[in-house]
């Protein structure tokens, strides 16, 4: 029976999955067209004999852009993923505990062991979009094959693993939805708004904010040194930073000559996540409203 | 008689308000019961404790032996007062599910019914008309053989037409080996197919007899009785 639930759970989901994977694929070939663009006028300045401090003193309004674009392109992830797990309060089969789950024969275990194989498949799904958006991102770089400067790849790659590896924060909030439709299969009372939209926020405010504490803490930003080779070739010596306290962190954004940026970059996160966080919270009570209530 | 359902001192809360208070009653084989009342008269309370949408309640409910819960769904065909069939389903995947789900489901009979109906079974529900969901919804129910059919407000939300049709197809499918508890506030239409009928007012029970007795003993309809009993609730 609880194979029959999974097969009409997956009925449901099938088509919303293909859909968001054709949406990854083309954010995949964007975002790779992008670290290409942005990838390329660094090795042209190492050309030009411009020998940079870090990828990061290329012109503000560059990093500026394209730190929105990142933001752009991976959040409608996370927001596809909240939307989904809505749609399933709203119309989904066994997500809405409404009257169809709740009086097939089946124990309420099977109801939610269901719901659970279907998140721990979103979890999947998520982790197969950022490993194939990565790959994608790998054909692209223009870096394959240059020893000498594999380590900004990998550090790149790396720094893009940690922010697709957030989305794995989508599996997370599938998972606390999980409790509340636990909460909700077992005691029989409707799953409240509230805690649904509060989820949501927190959902996006972690995703937000830890990504771009990982990703600033774990670049390789400490340059020593680079060039280019008789043969034309590009070299650089990366050295990791060991990871910052949040007081050296803090003493960094405020105090070196990055502020600006930095305040830049923190004021657009907060606008994305506070904006983001508004549309999860009216998206999930606004498809909660149209619920059948179970009561 | 065999009971197929047993509820005893049945009571149910939301919150400070009372919604069940000490309701029992039987549903023996055979018969179509009929739970009559205004809204908000704790009729729907009821169904929803014995289907297991409602664990919180106080009193025992019995459906075959067993409390309500996956195994007495399993002899429970229940029709809800709301769209419980998803709506993006095509009406031939509703008919897979159920036969999916409930053993003694005949996708045969179902199928029979909905194209004597004229109903397209390659159609998405969402598409039909609100007559032709409901029909749907009745025609899956009513294709079951379970020993106990719940119908919560048949008629409540469908034509004069539609009501003649839904009736038709409750008693041309029931074939007396199981048992009918349906609840509704339209007395007439659904008079002449009741057995016993139980009036509920503000979750408590006034009235529990056979039919026949009722109209026999008071000299009026069930219907006339109904309006005279709640003229005054609103």
């Amino acid at each position: 029976m609880l194979f029959k639930l999974i097969k009409h759970d997956f009925m449901y989901s099938a088509k919303l999955f293909f859909a968001l994977g054709a949406i990854a694929i083309v954010i995949a070939i964007i975002f790779g067209a992008a670290e290409y663009v942005q990838v390329s006028a660094y090795l042209d300045q190492l050309a030009d004999g411009y020998a940079p401090l870090a990828r990061n003193s290329l012109p503000m309004w560059h990093f500026g852009i394209m730190n929105m674009l990142q933001s752009i392109l991976i959040i409608p992830i996370g927001v596809a993923a909240i939307i989904h797990i809505a749609q399933f309060y709203r119309k989904g089969m066994f997500g809405r505990v409404g009257h169809m789950a709740m009086t097939l024969p089946v124990g309420r275990g099977a109801l939610l062991a269901s719901k659970l194989a279907v998140a721990f498949t979103w979890f999947i799904y998520v982790i197969g979009i950022a490993l194939i958006m990565m790959a994608m991102i790998y054909l692209w770089s223009p870096f394959i094959g240059n020893h000498e400067v594999f380590g900004l790849f990998r550090a790149d790659n790396i720094k893009l693993g940690i922010e697709f590896g957030t989305i794995g924060f989508g599996a997370i909030a599938v998972l606390f939805f999980c409790i509340t439709l636990a909460h909700s299969v077992f005691f029989g009372r409707r799953v409240n708004g509230v805690l649904t939209g509060f989820i949501g926020f927190v959902y996006v405010g972690i995703y937000t904010w830890i990504a771009d504490m990982l990703t600033r803490r774990a670049q390789p930003n400490a340059l020593i040194n680079e060039g280019i080779n008789p043969d034309g070739t590009t070299w650089a010596h990366w050295e990791w930073q060991p990871p910052l306290t949040g007081l050296e962190y803090g003493r960094i954004v405020i105090g070196e000559t990055q502020w600006g940026r930095e305040v830049f970059v923190d004021i657009w996160l907060v606008a994305v996540t506070l904006a983001m966080a508004g549309i999860a919270i009216i998206a999930t009570r606004y498809l909660l409203k149209k619920r059948v209530s179970l009561t | 008689m065999d009971k197929i359902l047993e509820i005893n001192n049945l009571t149910k809360s939301y919150g400070k308000t009372d919604a069940v208070r000490g309701v029992s009653f039987d549903v023996p084989k055979g018969s179509i019961v009929g739970l009559l009342g205004p809204n908000g008269s704790g009729k729907t309370t009821i169904i929803k404790t014995i289907m297991g949408l409602l664990s919180d309640y106080g009193g025992n409910v019995s459906i075959g032996g067993n409390t309500p819960g996956p195994l007495a769904n399993a002899n429970i065909s229940y029709l809800p007062d709301v769209a419980h069939i998803p709506t993006w389903f095509k009406v031939s995947q509703a008919i897979a599910f159920f036969a999916d789900f409930y053993e003694d489901f005949d996708a045969a009979r179902a199928e029979t019914m909905l194209t004597t109906m004229k109903i397209p079974l390659n159609k998405k529900i969402k598409t039909l008309s609100r007559g032709m969901q409901e029909k749907v919804q009745l025609s899956l129910v009513m294709s079951r053989r379970a020993s106990l059919y719940i119908l919560d407000e048949p008629i409540g939300a469908v034509d004069p037409a539609s009501r003649e049709f839904i009736i038709d197809t409750i008693l041309k499918n029931f074939d007396g080996e199981g048992a009918i508890l349906l609840s509704t506030h339209i007395i007439a239409d659904i008079e002449p197919i009741l057995d016993v009928a139980i009036f509920l007012r503000e979750g408590e029970i006034v009235l529990h007899d056979d039919v026949d007795k009722i109209r026999e003993e008071k000299g009026q309809s069930l219907d006339q009785l109904f309006r005279e009993v709640f003229k005054n609730v609103v």
